[in-house]
């Protein structure tokens, strides 16, 4: 008789020992779910896809940026870039905006406070060194570009004020084009030829590595004007112009009298639209930025209609698991389950299955990402930064939850009887 | 006081828009460590009365006393932790859960009362050797005879110690030998000091108990008490 009544006195005072219960039920959640390895993965591959390409691109996107930053880390705050810009309108009618030289000396002479401005104009030709061609960028400008760029000579000098003046067939090259014509290690005094014209090297740009993939040091930089005497002044020429500004805190007010400035020069009406851009380099890296919200929000939608779908599979194979494993839970009531016991099973291993294949998504966003990453050089390995691993996790519990509830409540509230009457 | 105690209980079933009297006016009294038999034909009211004894459902009108406590009163949860407290299930086709092992399977309402594991496994092992299947603890069901599950059942009806267990048909799906030994261990169990109630139609077994509760259209029409043979 003792052990009867000392068990129910006993029983009474365990009741409150939540831990084991709280651990039991992630136990007793995976025990059910590898009973149905297979059904278990695929209900899941809904999921995973989602978690595995929002992870994918928020990482390849934090990787670009990060690659951005160290980029324009260079340019500092002092950088502004006026380009042309053809706004729609125009360049539906087939106009093409362009700054000019013009544009170069009103700065140059009107607006106080610069330290260096470059001009640079931009073209794709073909250079050659004996037999070996190829097809390169050539940039041309002037001496300041180093200090406007960052952008220095490794070997030889860069151009010199005097070669600009008259016009001299020299150059300083990249180190890509350099490999691709088939030049030795240091090329000073060998000439190659650009458009049918012979130019001396006379120097080759430090290398910067790549960005977005494209090598930054593929291309011939030639002084402004003998660039523009080689072209012959057929066409109009087109600049973009880079300069710095003394002070960092006179940047937005440069910025802005040059706008007035140009936009006085080129006529424009109150009405139209700028036809050039003056940036700075943070713009720039806002611009991708935005860019990047952009492609992350449309990701976004697509990870939202995927773990739609996947919750809806996860919904969809709960219930049949419910209505499987009726009579467990009948029995689960006769010895002692309470209704909450049951939704607190059915929800675990909703849940479990969920963050499974967040974690399974997760790996495989990386493992894209760092596949991806290997295809473009020089950009490192990224790794998912921690925010969008506990978001994506956290989203994967979530839909577990929401496709859960609804399993969860309608084994819960099963009749016991009923239950363990179910075949 | 008497650990069941019904009074005037009725039990209605609502099927296909009409109501069903299963259970009309049944008055039991049973004392702890009684052991009856609970007899008649399909149909006589039996499950029914058994499912209201055990908890799993209550009575439409009329009290029931389970230990003291007004059943009829009781919220789900309440009912829930009431079975797990005081009643150990033994049923006609075991009810095991298919999954887990026997040690599991008899560990599994120490779970609902948050025992801790160690515990737990502790109180099914020695449960199991009680049954006598101490060496079996890791088969899983289908690993076994009839016999043998219906002994893990049996340990796991004893391993919350309660104080009454309910047999619904225990031996309805075993052979002759089997059936032998489960009854000899409900026999032990009586005389433990727990009050054993077994639905039954088979008179072999009635015969065991002490006391005879005869149901027929869901009343009690004999209830007969006698020494076991």
């Amino acid at each position: 008789m003792r052990g009867l009544r000392g068990g129910l006195h006993g029983a009474a005072a365990r009741f409150p020992d939540r831990l084991s219960t709280l651990l039991e039920i992630p136990r007793s959640a995976v025990a059910s779910l590898a009973a149905h390895g297979l059904r278990s993965f695929l209900t899941t591959l809904g999921v995973v896809i989602g978690v595995a390409s929002v992870v994918a691109v928020i990482t390849l996107l934090n990787g670009l940026r990060s690659s951005i930053t160290s980029q324009f880390a260079g340019l500092g705050g002092t950088t502004l870039a006026i380009s042309p810009h053809t706004p729609l309108k125009e360049a539906l009618a087939g106009r093409r905006a362009r700054l000019a030289p013009a544009d170069l000396e009103l700065i140059t002479s009107r607006i106080e406070g610069i330290t260096h401005i470059t001009p640079l104009t931009l073209a794709h030709d073909e250079v050659r060194h004996g037999s070996r061609a190829t097809v390169t960028q050539i940039r041309g400008t002037t001496p300041t570009y180093q200090d406007v760029y960052d952008a220095f000579p490794g070997i030889g000098r860069f151009l010199t004020p005097a070669d600009d003046a008259k016009r001299r067939r020299v150059c300083v090259i990249g180190d890509e084009t350099r490999r691709a014509i088939g030049l030795p290690d240091d090329p000073r005094g060998t000439y190659i030829a650009l458009a049918d014209e012979w130019c001396k090297v006379i120097g080759v740009m430090e290398r910067r590595g790549q960005l977005f993939g494209t090598s930054q040091d593929d291309h011939v930089v030639l002084p402004y004007h003998t660039l523009r005497s080689m072209a012959g002044h057929q066409e109009p020429p087109d600049l973009r112009i880079q300069l710095t500004v003394t002070d960092p805190a006179e940047r937005s007010a440069i910025a802005a009298r040059i706008e007035t400035l140009l936009r006085r020069a080129h006529g424009l009406g109150p009405d139209d639209e700028d036809d050039f851009r003056v940036q700075t380099a943070e713009e720039i890296a806002d611009a991708f930025d935005q860019l990047a919200a952009t492609v992350t929000a449309f990701v976004a939608g697509m990870v939202g209609i995927s773990l739609l779908v996947g919750g809806v599979g996860v919904m969809n194979v709960m219930l049949v698991s419910v209505t499987e494993r009726t009579r467990e839970i009948g029995i689960c009531k006769a010895l002692g389950a309470t209704n909450r016991h049951v939704l607190q099973q059915f929800l675990a291993e909703a849940v479990i299955l969920c963050l499974l294949g967040g974690l399974v998504g997760l790996l495989v966003g990386a493992g894209v990402a760092a596949f991806v990453a290997s295809l473009i050089p020089d950009f490192g390995t990224p790794l998912p930064p921690p925010w969008a691993a506990g978001l994506a996790m956290g989203f994967s519990a979530l839909v577990g939850i929401v496709f859960g509830v609804l399993p969860a409540l309608r084994a819960a509230n099963l009749d016991p009887i009923e239950a363990l009457r179910h075949e | 006081m008497a650990l069941i105690a019904m009074r005037d209980v009725h039990k209605r079933h609502t099927l296909g828009g009409g109501t069903i009297a299963a259970l009309a006016g049944v008055r039991l009294s049973i004392a702890r460590n009684e052991y009856v038999a609970i007899v008649g034909s399909s149909g006589s009211g039996k499950s029914t009365l058994l499912n209201l004894i055990g908890c799993l459902d209550t009575p439409t009108s009329g009290t029931y006393l389970l230990d003291g406590v007004d059943v009829g009163a009781l919220d789900g949860s309440r009912l829930a932790r009431l079975r797990n407290e005081t009643i150990g299930f033994v049923f006609q086709s075991f009810h095991l859960l298919p999954r887990m092992s026997a040690r599991d399977n008899v560990a599994q309402p120490l779970v609902f009362r948050g025992t801790p594991r160690g515990d737990r496994r502790r109180r099914a092992a020695e449960a199991l050797a009680r049954v006598g299947l101490a060496d079996r603890a890791q088969h899983l069901p289908m690993q076994l005879s009839g016999g043998q599950r219906q002994r893990v059942a049996i340990a796991r009806a004893l391993v919350t110690e309660p104080a009454l267990v309910l047999a619904d048909e225990p031996t309805g799906n075993l052979d002759s030998e089997s059936t032998h030994r489960v009854m000899a261990l409900l026999d032990g169990i009586h005389r433990e000091g727990r009050t054993v109630l077994v639905v039954t139609h088979e008179a072999e077994i009635a015969r065991r108990c002490e006391r005879k509760v005869e149901l027929l259209d869901g009343s009690i029409v004999d209830d007969a008490r006698r020494r076991p043979a």
